[in-house]
């Protein structure tokens, strides 16, 4: 397992670009050395925890919490990391994985949380006006882990539908209705905020 | 209500969601926590100090007694399910201990924000991880 990558982890999603300055940090850390591993920490934290946040609906104990894990984890691992992919883009995954683990587990049906009627009329209907980006978040966190989970992934993070499917176990097909589902509840929410 | 009028709601929305994507400075107190669990987290499981299993604390205690109840059962249950993880009702209590990890590390990480010396937790948060991620492959290779 120790090869650089963990179950569950896909090597070939396409996210941030190696960077070679974390490969000394890395050699340092992987021998105990606690200032390389804070120095990763200082570079890599914020955007695991902007990811975390998102994919957490801005829980932010819930997401700190996921965030220590992901680094632990990552201490822990250093000694094997072979550096297949780059270490940002490997504590990334770890973290994405770790968040994504109880979405997952609940299984593949589509989720609602607001009247279905209501979400349809408003998806089709509304017109997206200018938001206050504390209504985006709040709308975003309103929706059902698995909607926000593919939301994020595919319209903030830029993940693909093959990508998303594959971290969440669901058919590509089956991730693309749960995008629509999850927009359409997006402009719901966001209609009733208007 | 035209197209056009879809089309560039939908875009306007995509727009914003994109601006979503930033980075977030961590609080001070994120770094403290991982590195006073570092030199626990290389170590090999260690028996906490018998002072340390007298923390008064509830929530602490059933923190406690979720992993080591699951550190106990886990394994077991991993066994005996390996030759039939093609089985739905197998896969089924596989997600269902998943979602019990998930709980036990909430739990967790909640005694750990009172107690954010205690390398035993650390030491549970880790070994809790690392089942969840042991059941999380099996799912995956099933």
């Amino acid at each position: 397992m120790m090869d650089g990558t963990l179950p569950g982890l896909r090597p070939h999603m396409s996210l941030p670009l190696p960077d070679d300055a974390d490969a000394a940090l890395v050699a340092a850390a992987a021998r105990g050395a606690v200032a390389a591993f804070e120095a990763l920490y200082r570079r890599h934290a914020p955007r695991v925890l902007g990811v975390l946040l998102r994919l957490t609906g801005y829980d932010h104990a819930r997401a700190e919490d996921l965030a220590q894990d992901a680094f632990l984890q990552a201490w822990r691992a250093l000694p094997g990391f072979r550096g297949d992919s780059a270490f940002g883009t490997w504590l990334y995954r770890v973290a994405v994985n770790s968040a994504l683990a109880s979405v997952r587990a609940a299984g593949s049906r589509i989720e609602t949380c607001v009247d279905e009627n209501l979400a349809e009329t408003t998806a089709a209907q509304a017109v997206f006006c200018p938001l206050e980006r504390g209504d985006l978040e709040r709308a975003v966190a309103g929706l059902p882990p698995r909607a926000r989970s593919v939301l994020v992934l595919h319209d903030i993070e830029g993940w693909t539908h093959a990508e998303i499917a594959l971290a969440l176990d669901l058919a590509p097909g089956s991730c693309k209705a749960h995008l629509h589902r999850a927009r359409a509840l997006l402009r719901a929410q966001l209609e009733d905020r208007a | 209500m035209n197209n056009h009028d879809d089309t560039s709601a939908a875009l306007a929305l995509r727009r914003a969601l994109r601006a979503l994507a930033d980075d977030t400075v961590p609080p001070a107190a994120l770094w403290d926590r991982i590195a006073a669990q570092l030199p626990f987290a290389s170590a090999v499981v260690l028996a906490p100090a018998r002072s340390a299993w007298r923390t008064p604390w509830p929530a602490l205690a059933a923190a406690l007694l979720l992993g080591v109840g699951l550190g106990l059962l886990l394994p077991q249950m991993l066994q005996s399910r390996a030759p039939a993880q093609r089985d739905v009702a197998g896969q089924r209590a596989l997600q269902t201990a998943l979602l019990q990890l998930d709980q036990a590390q909430a739990s967790l990480g909640a005694a750990q924000r009172v107690q954010p010396q205690a390398g035993f937790i650390t030491e549970m948060r880790v070994q809790t991880a690392l089942q969840r991620a042991a059941i999380e492959h099996r799912l995956q290779g099933s």
